[in-house]
């Protein structure tokens, strides 16, 4: 009698592979007749049980209480902080201004409204003396251009849609 | 594979084919799915395909293998989905859920309760590919081939698949079996 055959060799007979010999092998060999009649059985049983309801567990796992999911209990976590620090921000909000802090606050908003725009555009030190009382179209523009003197009206004369172009300026000054 | 035959009131076609093949549909899907209420999801969407398909497919389709293929790919579609491989970290337990009833055969009788759990236990430890394959072929009773081909692979894989949890199987289950 030859060795015993392997189990993938008696896998292949029961499902219909192998060669001859095998075969006759297993017609020969009780202890291999043995095992395929196991293995034909355990295959039945597998599928036989496999196609009805899985069993109720008969102990349950203790194991499983004392798992730990990290990826959720991480977010329930982090959920948490955002929630307990966006009620902390809010508290801030809404808490009553100190009189001394309102007071403080009082003082910044009058000095950017009242003091600021007092320093920046005052004319009290201007002094009109310095102005020439006459002053040709020319001189005008020439201090115009070298941005000296701001700028001034039209004369009662001209119409009152003057001509801003100083060109213009220039050559009724030549008497064009 | 057996196929359907016809039948020749249209009108009760579905509702004969839901009750040739949803007891069969619904234990692939706990097989594939290891989640009963996934599993009723996934059969629900079977069979609504099934109710879409049966208007327009001729009766004498064959709407076993077809309703199995569309099983094994609802299935895969639920265990790809991030959702589910988030909640499948956690282990599940076995549940009672019933079936139609009738009467348990003898290899059943034999084995005990202890065993099938174990059984049950084992299978839901191999690989997606062969559990696919397993089921089909032992507990659909496919062949080979058939198998390879709803699964777009070759026999030879088929087998090797098998083998694997076939041997792996017997191999956890010898101090019983």
């Amino acid at each position: 009698m030859s060795r015993h055959l392997r189990d993938e060799v008696l896998w292949s007979l029961y499902e219909g592979g192998g060669t001859s010999a095998d075969r006759a092998h297993v017609e020969k060999c009780s202890a291999c007749a043995a095992r395929y009649r196991q293995l034909a059985s355990d295959l039945k049983v597998l599928g036989q049980v496999l196609r009805e309801a899985p069993p109720l567990p008969a102990t349950p796992r203790p194991r499983r209480a004392l798992q730990i999911r990290w990826a959720p209990a991480v977010a329930v976590m982090a959920a948490t902080l955002l929630l307990a620090w966006g009620q902390e921000w809010l508290r801030v909000l809404t808490l009553p201004v100190s009189p001394i802090e309102a007071r403080k606050n009082e003082e910044t908003v009058r000095f950017l409204t009242k003091e600021i725009p007092l320093a920046l555009f005052s004319t009290a030190e201007l002094n009109p003396g310095k102005l020439p009382a006459h002053a040709t179209n020319l001189a005008y523009l020439q201090a115009a251009l070298d941005g000296g003197w701001p700028s001034e009206p039209c004369e009662p004369s001209r119409p009152t849609d003057c001509e801003p172009d100083p060109f213009s300026l220039l050559l009724e000054e030549y008497g064009h | 594979m057996g196929e359907y035959k016809i039948v020749p009131d249209e009108q009760s076609f579905y509702e004969q084919l839901y009750r040739a093949h949803h007891a069969r549909i619904l234990q692939l899907c706990r097989l594939w799915l290891n989640d009963s209420h996934e599993a009723e999801d996934a059969t629900q969407e079977v069979f609504l395909k099934l109710f879409q398909a049966s208007s327009v497919q001729d009766q004498s389709f064959a709407w076993r293998a077809w309703l199995t293929r569309v099983a094994l790919n609802t299935c895969r579609d639920r265990r790809r989905s991030s959702w589910w491989k988030w909640w499948r970290e956690k282990p599940v337990g076995f549940e009672e859920m019933p079936l139609p009833s009738r009467d348990p055969t003898p290899e059943e009788e034999t084995v005990s309760r202890e065993e099938r759990e174990q059984i049950w236990r084992l299978f839901r430890g191999l690989s997606v590919r062969q559990q696919e394959v397993f089921a089909l072929r032992y507990v659909e009773e496919w062949s080979v081939e058939e198998v390879a081909q709803t699964l777009g692979v070759t026999p030879g894989s088929v087998k090797q698949h098998l083998f694997r949890a076939v041997r792996h199987l017997r191999k956890a289950l010898g101090g019983q079996r």
